[in-house]
């Protein structure tokens, strides 16, 4: 094991135990702060209830995978559209960059005005949320290979799907695997966040439920969840990457 | 050469076409919906110029939390990520830790926040630091890590003070980036402090997004949306200008490619 890896396990081992001493001795406030081992042990049960697992749990989970997998799709379709015609590519350009700067959220009045209420805004704010990274990041992969590699298809006489499959997807998969990691994690805060403020579903809706009903262990229960599926989806991804790199060098 | 000229009309032409066809949708879903749903871009025009001084309070209030807490996360942010990208051992340890907490959904935290400082403008002012801190934390190590050793070596040959080095050579090669640092920076602050004012909050525009929402007036939903956006916007320009007069000094070339 790695010295880093070493002291970043440390590191978050010993924020969890003093915090978890703190909150034991009282030296925190305990109408603001509960132990870590209570709030670990308050999400497991969480999953002991049917109804958690069903109604918010399950829901959020369709919701993070349908708004990403449909960003997926239509940011990859959208990211070739810009790289086979460059007018588009040069005219929208500027506004892809403007997107991440509005706040996005302000726009789910009008999603559920539009939609209605139920899962199909949520998903949508998360699909929009997370398309732009995908678009930007597929546009530059495919933007990014080398001629060399065009040219070794050309040379074997390929048709567009052909080079499609065997030449431009393998050298930009790299660039859109980053749009994708970015989705992913875009995807949970759009879902979580949008269920936070106003629905009455999901994991974010359980947050703003127990805290408006001073259910501490409640609150800080689901909170500890979203932190691990972040934490973990994030990780996994990240991994996966790190492999995909390596082979591509 | 023609061809050229024409490319560049069009893209012209087709940028500034972008925002018409936006009014256009807008105006078409209005039609498909109707009156109770939705509202039309003039209706919701006519509404911003009648509101507007009712909501004078309410815009003063979000800039003004959102300068505060834009420039704490903006000098704490890169004077921590500067501070930690001088040590490569410390980058390499810390930035998974950073990304990954900038990865967690952090609005779930809010609550948190409230229950510390309850319903005041320092609780509102410090999670949208929280919010948005970490990318330039992130940018500003990456930055500070990846200074060429040649610009090290010319401060160690002019025996220079730490002060002296970061004055003169720390500071100005990690600037294009710490630009785009701050960017990201304010748009994160302000998203979070809309969230923050969403979720609850007695003062401010995300308070009276939601207060419209439960009266159901779409008309004032989508002028309050045209305020934020434009003050989305009016800041990002200001950013992108100065980014942009960053790279003509440099030479547009980005300063690792040495």
């Amino acid at each position: 094991m790695k010295r880093h890896h070493l002291i970043q396990i440390l590191i978050i081992l010993s924020l969890i135990i003093v915090y978890e001493i703190a909150t034991r001795m009282e030296w925190l406030d305990s109408f603001t702060f509960i132990p870590f081992s209570t709030m670990f042990m308050a999400m497991i049960d969480n999953f002991k209830d049917p109804g958690f697992v069903m109604n918010h749990f399950g829901t959020t989970v369709m919701e993070i995978v349908i708004s990403f997998v449909g960003a997926v799709i239509l940011g990859i379709l959208f990211g070739i559209v810009l790289w086979r015609f460059d007018l588009i590519h040069h005219i929208l350009q500027p506004y892809l960059m403007l997107f991440y700067a509005i706040p996005f959220f302000a726009l789910y009045p009008i999603f559920i005005s539009i939609l209605g209420v139920g899962p199909v805004p949520v998903i949508m704010i998360g699909l929009f949320f997370s398309l732009p990274a995908v678009i930007v990041n597929t546009a530059l992969g495919f933007r990014e290979i080398r001629k060399v590699l065009v040219k070794v298809g050309q040379s074997f006489n390929l048709t567009f799907r052909q080079m499609l499959v065997h030449i431009y997807f393998p050298a930009a998969w790299p660039f859109i695997f980053t749009g994708i990691k970015l989705a992913i994690a875009y995807s949970i805060i759009g879902v979580i966040a949008t269920e936070f403020i106003l629905s009455a579903r999901g994991l974010g809706y359980t947050i703003s439920f127990a805290y408006n009903n001073f259910d501490l262990e409640g609150m800080y229960s689901s909170v500890l969840l979203v932190i691990l599926i972040a934490l973990i989806v994030n990780f996994v991804l990240g991994y996966i990457e790190s492999l995909l790199y390596k082979r591509n060098l | 050469m023609k061809s050229n000229t024409s490319f560049e009309k069009w893209s012209t032409i087709g940028r500034w076409l972008v925002p018409v066809i936006l009014v256009i949708l807008w105006e078409l879903i209005y039609i498909m919906l109707g009156e109770p749903a939705m509202a039309s871009p003039w209706q919701s025009v006519v509404n911003l110029s009648e509101n507007f001084g009712n909501w004078l309070q309410d815009i003063g209030n979000t800039l003004l939390t959102l300068l505060i807490s834009f420039v704490i996360s903006a000098l704490v942010g890169s004077i921590l990520g500067f501070f930690i990208g001088l040590s490569p051992f410390w980058t390499k340890t810390l930035s998974p830790l950073v990304l990954g907490l900038y990865s967690i959904p952090k609005v779930t935290l809010y609550p948190i926040f409230l229950l510390i400082f309850g319903l005041t403008i320092s609780g509102r002012v410090a999670f949208s630091v929280f919010h948005g801190i970490f990318p330039i934390m992130i940018i500003c190590m990456e930055a500070t890590r990846a200074i060429p050793a040649i610009y090290l070596k010319l401060a160690k040959s002019y025996q220079m003070s730490f002060f002296q080095k970061a004055k003169n050579i720390l500071i100005p090669a990690i600037m294009p980036q710490l630009v785009v640092g701050l960017r990201m920076c304010f748009s994160l602050c302000f998203l979070g402090l809309i969230l923050a004012e969403m979720f609850a909050s007695y003062e401010g525009l995300g308070h009276r997004l939601v207060h419209y929402m439960s009266l159901n007036q779409p008309s004032s939903i989508l002028a309050l949306i045209l305020i934020i956006v434009f003050i989305a916007f009016f800041f990002t320009f200001l950013f992108l200008i100065w980014q942009e007069r960053n790279e003509r000094k440099i030479g547009k070339s980005k300063v690792n490619a040495v």
